[in-house]
């Protein structure tokens, strides 16, 4: 396992940001860390790289505890943050300098390629870049060493679409050489490359499993009923945000596995006319849950 | 951890030279200007001082500012996840202040003191004890940075730090003349605690990222030792001082006794005046203060009692002056007064009440090294009135000093190498305060007293410190006064002076003495008991 995390906890007072979190990132895998703001995913990004220091519990990272973490490994650990704290006072020119000899794995060719690509400034000073051009560096920095591991936190946050395009267009020709752990909220973006989703809420792993699973067990149902037909109180559990409008009851059916199954369900409602069930996008999925959560929590 | 890397090393400072240059510049810029003053003979205005200070100062600041850009504390800084090992980033940082900041000073340092006469031997050998006192200094810097976040937040703590000095000063119980000369007993263990403290806080820092830990370690360890420097007893420093020099036979034959006669109420004559206790006028009172401290010392004092302890005695204050004879000072020796403290004791010897003894007035000027003492003391009239019967006991702390060689210098500002001293020179400045100084660059180890003798004036001596010779860094600078009391008169005619005959002493002997004065001594009309 690239990663490895064992109930691991973080406090800050009496505030739980992050509450036992167990999880297992495979080689080669793309995990996609999606939840509200606040669910913990920052916090845990930064555990796993040593930023942070777990309150208890432990990440393991590249077979190792992540408080020992040494430069050796940094070598092989690409990080993208949004919050990441750059030496303004540098050029670009001038940060790519400082960052050749860190690593030994530095491809020239592919430094030139992503700053081509990202049409970066070779002349401006970091603290002078846009948002949308810093975060552009910060990932053309990232990729040339070529890491084991690339953790990337929120790195399309206040991009334009066709930067997005761009920054995932490069993280995808990279994608097969490297496992990538990607905490974003633009989930549309992130679907095509992520194979696992981690789901967090308010600190908690909801739930862990690989996308095509994930998508495959989430269905957006849409019942149309006969006249007169009646909703029971006790739906399944597994059918969310149920609400009926008009003739038709909608809802996110968690656990969907094939058309018949669901048919024979949905037949114990009564006067069935027909059964719509579509498949769901990362991002769908993501707020029917979040929605779902909320409103366990308020209750 | 894995040993720095010389690539990474290169590429981190690489990074920080392009990122603080301009501090790099304004320290070159200003050690070039120094110079440039010395060269051109304008280095006696006091600009050149200031220009020195400013160097200094901008070297603190980049040295703050260097470690600050790749910080400990930050879970945000890009070095954080950058594959450079602690200990690579603190060399680098080390290597960074020794070339772009320590090393452009000290070219400018013995580029000035080159030019400004100073043999090169001099000249070395106080490098050498600048580098000895960086390798302390510039840790305890750098642990104090990485602990701050931000230039705003060192300066915030530095203040911090003052503030608790100045309380623990203030609060502080003693009332006595400070033993300066054994201060070395508190100041070098003090450093020496300081520079393992600073190093086991950049290791909780950078190594185990325990910030709150590393915090609490130096500035809990700064302020015991900032404690223990301002409460320790100036006494029990002497004892120590005492135990560890032994030779307590030499200075047995050495005796204090009162001098005849009674200590004049100085103010009951005139009463002293009413605003000088007043808060009205901050810079009435120190006027006051010092036209007090004039009177009573007959010769300049800037304040001999601080406008709060003046404050603290009451409406007309008594203030009366004792003095004690010596005897038993073998030929040619000085007795020096380290540490003195009296009170009014019962007749079993109980303390009942302790005057503020004039401090500066006294360590300045009273003890200049000559065999016998006075000092002044301060009380309120209603103590004063309640006492006129007790008898009051001073209790001095001693040191004899011996002669280990005499040197004269001519008057002529040149630098002269004086063997087993260092290079002096001895020139008139035209200025406010001081007439004559005596300025030398000294080699080995500092003598523990210099005395400096001219003609028309009382003997000054310098810095005093017992602090033993393998403690020292060489090449100190070492400025010796010469002719304050000039100043009592600004009118007077400046006495022609052609040479002045600087004496080294050694210490041979610490002894504590006390003296007793019977009951009545104090309270004489200034008529019968003259100043």
């Amino acid at each position: 396992m690239i990663i490895q995390t064992e109930h691991l906890t973080k406090r800050y007072g009496r505030h739980e940001a992050v509450k036992d979190i167990s999880l297992t990132v495979p080689e080669g895998a793309a995990l996609a860390l999606i939840g509200a703001n606040g669910a913990g995913k920052t916090t845990t990004l930064r555990m796993l790289l040593n930023l942070a220091q777990p309150s208890s519990g432990d990440a393991r990272v590249l077979d190792k505890n992540s408080r020992a973490l040494s430069a050796t490994d940094f070598a092989r650990i690409g990080y993208v943050s949004e919050n990441q704290k750059l030496p303004d006072g540098l050029t670009v020119d001038q940060y790519f300098d400082y960052l050749r000899p860190l690593y030994p794995t530095w491809d020239n060719a592919l430094e030139a390629d992503l700053r081509h690509r990202f049409d970066l400034p070779p002349g401006r000073k970091l603290g002078k870049l846009s948002h949308g051009t810093r975060l552009k560096a910060v990932l053309a920095a990232a990729l040339p060493f070529k890491p084991t591991l690339l953790i990337l936190d929120e790195p399309l946050s206040g991009l334009d679409p066709l930067v997005r395009d761009e920054v995932m267009e490069s993280l995808l020709a990279q994608a097969g050489e490297m496992t990538i752990v990607i905490s974003s909220h633009e989930l549309a973006e992130i679907e095509g490359c992520a194979t696992d989703v981690a789901f967090l809420d308010r600190g908690r792993l909801a739930f862990q499993e690989p996308m095509e699973t994930l998508t495959g067990r989430f269905r957006d149902v849409s019942v149309t009923l006969d006249d007169g037909a009646t909703v029971p109180q006790a739906l399944p559990k597994t059918w969310l945000a149920p609400r009926r409008v008009g003739h038709t009851l909608q809802f996110t059916d968690t656990a969907f596995t094939s058309d018949a199954m669901l048919a024979a369900q949905a037949a114990a409602l009564g006067g069935v006319k027909s059964i719509d069930a579509r498949g769901m996008s990362l991002r769908d999925i993501s707020k029917t849950l979040m929605r779902s959560y909320r409103q366990e929590a308020d209750q | 951890m894995i040993l720095p890397r010389p690539a990474i090393l290169r590429a981190v400072m690489i990074k920080d030279l392009r990122l603080f240059w301009p501090f790099t510049a304004a320290i070159v810029a200003l050690a070039v200007l120094a110079l440039g003053l010395q060269l051109t003979g304008l280095a006696d205005l006091g600009g050149a001082k200031s220009i020195w200070a400013c160097g200094q100062l901008a070297a603190g600041f980049l040295m703050i500012a260097l470690v600050q850009q790749d910080p400990p504390s930050s879970d945000t800084h890009d070095w954080l996840i950058r594959p450079i090992g602690k200990l690579e980033l603190l060399t680098a940082k080390a290597l960074f202040i020794a070339l772009f900041t320590l090393l452009p000073l000290a070219i400018g340092y013995a580029a000035i003191a080159l030019t400004g006469g100073a043999s090169p031997s001099a000249v070395l050998e106080a490098l050498g004890g600048g580098t000895i006192s960086a390798m302390v200094t510039v840790p305890v810097i750098m642990a104090f940075a990485s602990l701050t976040r931000n230039i705003g937040l060192a300066i915030a703590a530095a203040i911090a730090l003052a503030v608790v000095d100045i309380l623990l000063a203030i609060t502080s119980p003693q009332n006595a003349v400070q033993a300066e000369p054994v201060r070395w007993l508190l100041s070098k263990p003090a450093a020496a605690i300081m520079l393992p403290l600073s190093l086991a806080a950049m290791w909780l820092a950078y190594d185990r990222r325990e910030m709150v830990k590393s915090r609490a370690l130096f500035a809990g360890g700064a302020a015991i030792l900032l404690m223990l420097v301002s409460y320790i007893p100036a006494s029990a420093l002497f004892a120590a001082e005492q135990a560890l020099a032994g030779n307590a036979a030499a200075a047995a034959p050495v005796k204090l006794s009162m001098a005849p006669g009674c200590f004049a109420d100085a103010r009951e004559k005139e009463g002293m005046p009413s605003w000088i206790t007043t808060k009205a006028n901050k810079d009435k009172r120190s006027q006051a203060a010092e036209k007090f401290a004039l009177d009573m010392a007959g010769s300049f004092a800037p304040v001999a009692w601080t406008p709060q302890e003046l404050d603290d005695a009451g409406p007309s204050p008594v203030a009366f002056t004792t003095r004690v004879d010596s005897s038993g000072v073998p030929a040619g020796d000085r007795l020096v007064v380290d540490h003195v403290q009296g009170g009014f004791v019962d007749t079993q010897g109980h303390n009942l009440v302790s005057p503020k003894i004039a401090r500066r007035l006294a360590s300045t000027f009273r003890h200049n090294g000559q065999n016998d003492f006075e000092e002044s003391w301060l009380m309120s009239r209603p103590q004063a009135a309640a006492l006129t019967n007790a008898r009051f006991q001073i209790d001095y702390d001693l040191t004899l000093m011996k002669p280990t060689a005499t040197y004269a210098l001519p008057a002529d500002g040149q630098k002269r190498h004086l063997q087993g001293l260092g290079d002096c020179s001895f020139k008139s400045v035209s200025g406010k305060a001081v007439i004559q100084l005596v300025e030398c660059r000294l080699s080995g180890a500092a003598p523990a007293m210099v005395v400096t003798r001219v003609d028309g004036y009382p003997d000054k001596h310098g810095q005093t410190s017992y602090a033993p010779k393998w403690l020292q860094l060489g090449g100190e600078s070492y400025v010796l006064d010469v002719a304050p009391s000039r100043i009592v008169d600004p009118t007077a005619p400046v006495p022609s002076v052609t040479a002045v005959t600087l004496t080294t002493y050694e210490a041979v002997s610490h002894v504590h003495r006390d003296v007793l004065a019977p009951p009545g001594a104090r309270g004489g009309p200034a008529s019968a008991c003259p100043l």
